[in-house]
């Protein structure tokens, strides 16, 4: 038992953080709204040339051969870095595609030829999701994206954007992403997997909570390194327990969901009967963790957290909008107290 | 990443769990303080006999000598099988003891280890003072060193059943010129030492465990200090890098079995308007979100267990796990207090447990570092932002 990243797993966190750092710094994200096309098709395709869409996929469908604890730490260091949730449809996608014996397909979305957008089920429809799809989508990043990925706890489907009706480009709560809606009636699917076969709806649901951990811990350390030059009465402010106590807290919230993140990418992965009850607890746990820190960064950070000046207030549009893809902190609740007791 | 026990550790599981299945005591610990006494004494007894105490202290002083894996296999074993708790037996198993072999010299530990494995003796903590809380390290107990002795004289506070130990760990003022905290030396003393008096004080839970403690011209010897006189902060320290690490793991489970039976009693409670307990949302978010908090209590265990592992020495993140636990439970009563609904007003009877278990829980997050010196810790000594 060791709970804690190997070697070989620790140096794929160091070379993703390092990789994104150089490539897509946060600042570039500063004063430029609706940047939906932060990732250009090339930039995907240099993402793709790394490995990571296809990290956790095994090497029989031409993926790198790990794990979903390696996919769970890469997806850390994305939200890190506040890279688009699109990148997650990639991945899905592509596992999508290979267990559909689509190989083409993968192969296209592995080498980031293709876009994948998100779609989650507009609040309060009634939505239907099989070899073919009804009912009314909320879709993130929908600006050059070729195929849709949706998914519930039946199964995951991908289809064309282009087979949907949808709305004009919304103005999204995170200017760096694009939203529309989209209305399906019967629209056939390119492939369907159901989740027996493979269960994307909670492997997307530890996923995107990886990325919400990576939200909760950079603004924790953003919050300290600022508590540690920001003066006050001649002191710096990281010296008050005000705001010493409100790290504290955030770095608590941080330990609890990369714990749990790493016990449940195991869990998960051995299909253990705990994988599920693991999965709508770490969900629940990250939301709360990325909103509340992200949320108190702002408080701590004072009038300039306010300001577009500083990046703080993207990571609080982040956490709302990750906190609604792969089913919410109420429905991770509700389904969470449904499953039998775990040892 | 793995969460996988090699086979001769599974092996090692099934020994402990067929002991502890075939030892364990029927009968439930007696709440009056002489009789409980009675009872963990005994118990630690059966569990020395059987060849299970002191499961991480070295061979030599009658310990078992486990691993780390071992000692987490068998304390969730033990928690999982409804064995007694620590209760009396806690200080010196996990407090006194681990901080004698850790910084005693050879006569300390020969003298004082075996008989707190055999069951011989329970150990009491001596730390707090009335105007030493939270400021540990400005307690004013004075020890004037007369020959080979310490004379004592001052008060202690929140000593849990002093007046069922018969040893204490005690930390006292021996330089009272040094900055605060390089006066300090950590003394061991009996507790029927002349000069001394014993006041129990009633908790706002009805529990009568809490002492204070008074020293009038105690005398100690000399070798009774541990680590080197005026040492006793570092020594304290380390002790306390215990308390927040492995030896909270047992109330962990138990925390996982309460909130589990918290779980159960609100699918069978019907709230004032005839609706269960579980089917009202307000109540079921919350018990949903305590059994995700649950949850990771045990992961930040695993991983705590993780690295203290690789860096051999527990870090401030046992604080953090502290803190999370505390509040933790603390709000487990409140919610269960929601589900009682009327019931609330009574001690007694089948929900009488949780109003109780509401009123106990305010130590939670005072005992062993409140809540507040947690934040503290994890602030300055984890994330480093200035005092």
């Amino acid at each position: 038992m060791d709970l804690l990243p190997t070697q070989e797993q620790q140096q794929i966190i160091d070379t993703a953080a390092s990789f994104l750092a150089n490539e897509f710094p946060i600042n570039q994200l500063l004063g430029a709204p609706n940047s939906d096309t932060r990732i250009s098709r090339e930039h995907l395709q240099k993402i793709a040339q790394l490995g990571w869409l296809g990290i956790g996929l095994p090497e029989e469908l031409q993926g790198v051969g790990y794990g979903l604890s390696e996919e769970a730490l890469l997806f850390v260091e994305l939200g890190r870095n506040l890279m688009p949730p699109s990148l997650l449809g990639s991945v899905l996608g592509g596992r999508l595609a290979g267990l559909c014996g689509e190989h083409e397909r993968m192969r296209s979305l592995l080498d980031g030829d293709i876009k994948v957008a998100l779609a989650i089920s507009h609040p309060g429809s009634e939505t239907k999701i099989g070899k073919s799809i009804s009912g009314e989508f909320l879709i993130y990043e929908p600006h050059e994206a070729d195929l849709l990925l949706v998914a519930d706890e039946g199964g995951a489907a991908l289809l064309p954007l282009k087979s949907m009706q949808t709305t004009e480009d919304d103005r999204c709560i995170d200017e760096t992403l694009g939203v529309s809606s989209a209305i399906a009636k019967n629209v056939p699917v390119l492939c369907y997997l159901p989740a027996e076969n493979d269960h994307l709806f909670l492997r997307g649901t530890i996923l995107v909570s990886a990325m919400l951990l990576g939200i909760a811990e950079a603004t924790l350390a953003r919050s300290v390194d600022y508590a540690k030059q920001r003066e006050q009465f001649g002191k710096v402010i990281g010296s008050f327990q005000a705001i010493k106590h409100y790290c504290a807290e955030m770095a608590v919230r941080c330990e609890s969901v990369r714990s749990m993140l790493y016990h449940t990418s195991i869990t998960f992965q051995a299909q253990s009967p705990a994988g599920v009850f693991d999965a709508c607890s770490l969900k629940a746990l990250a939301i709360e963790a990325a909103q509340y820190n992200a949320n108190t960064a702002i408080q701590i950070h004072g009038g300039m957290g306010f300001t577009r000046e500083m990046d703080i207030h993207l990571f609080v549009k982040r956490a709302q909008v990750l906190g609604t893809l792969f089913g919410g902190e109420r429905y991770h609740l509700r389904r969470l107290l449904c499953e039998p007791v775990v040892d | 990443m793995n969460l996988d026990f090699t086979p001769q550790q599974l092996q090692f599981r099934e020994q402990v769990r067929d002991w502890l299945q075939a030892h364990k005591p029927s009968e439930p610990r007696p709440d009056d303080g002489a009789e409980g006494r009675a009872f963990d004494l005994a118990w630690q007894k059966t569990l020395y006999t059987g060849g299970w105490a002191g499961i991480n202290w070295p061979k030599a002083y009658g310990g078992q000598g486990f691993d780390t894996f071992q000692q987490l296999i068998f304390l969730m074993e033990y928690a999982k099988s409804g064995a007694p708790g620590d209760h009396y037996r806690f200080n010196g198993l996990n407090l006194a003891g681990p901080t004698i072999i850790a910084c005693g010299d050879e006569e300390q530990r020969k003298t004082h280890l075996p008989p707190i494995l055999k069951g011989d003796v329970i150990w009491c903590q001596g730390f707090s003072e009335p105007s030493a809380g939270s400021d540990l390290a400005s307690l004013k107990t004075r020890a004037i060193v007369d020959g080979d002795e310490l004379i004592v004289t001052g008060s202690k506070i929140w000593t849990s059943w002093a007046r069922f130990a018969d040893w204490q760990q005690l930390l006292v003022r021996t330089d009272a010129d040094a900055p605060k905290h390089a006066g300090i030396s950590w003394v061991i003393n009996r507790m029927d030492n002349p000069g001394m008096e014993i006041r129990p004080i009633h908790d706002m839970a009805g529990g009568s465990d809490l002492h204070e403690v008074f020293y009038d011209e105690v005398r100690i010897p000399l070798k009774n200090i541990v680590g080197g006189i005026n040492n006793g902060w570092r020594v304290s320290m380390a002790q306390l890098s215990f308390e927040r690490g492995t030896a909270f793991m047992p109330s962990q489970i138990e925390t996982q079995k309460t909130i589990e039976e918290l779980i159960e009693l609100a699918r069978n409670t019907r709230l004032d308007d005839g609706r269960l307990a579980i089917d009202d949302d307000h109540i079921a978010f919350q018990l949903a979100k305590l059994r995700a908090e649950t949850r990771s209590l045990l992961a930040m265990t695993l991983l705590g267990i993780s690295r203290n592992e690789r860096s051999g020495m527990p870090g401030p993140e046992g604080s953090m796990l502290k803190l999370f636990q505390s509040e933790l439970y603390k709000r487990i009563t409140t919610v269960a207090l929601d589900i009682v609904g009327a019931d609330r007003a009574r001690l007694s009877g089948l929900t009488g447990r949780w109003p109780q278990a509401f009123l106990g829980s305010f130590a939670n997050t005072l005992g062993g570092g409140t809540s507040e010196v947690m934040r503290n810790i994890i602030g300055e000594r984890y994330l480093g932002l200035p005092k």
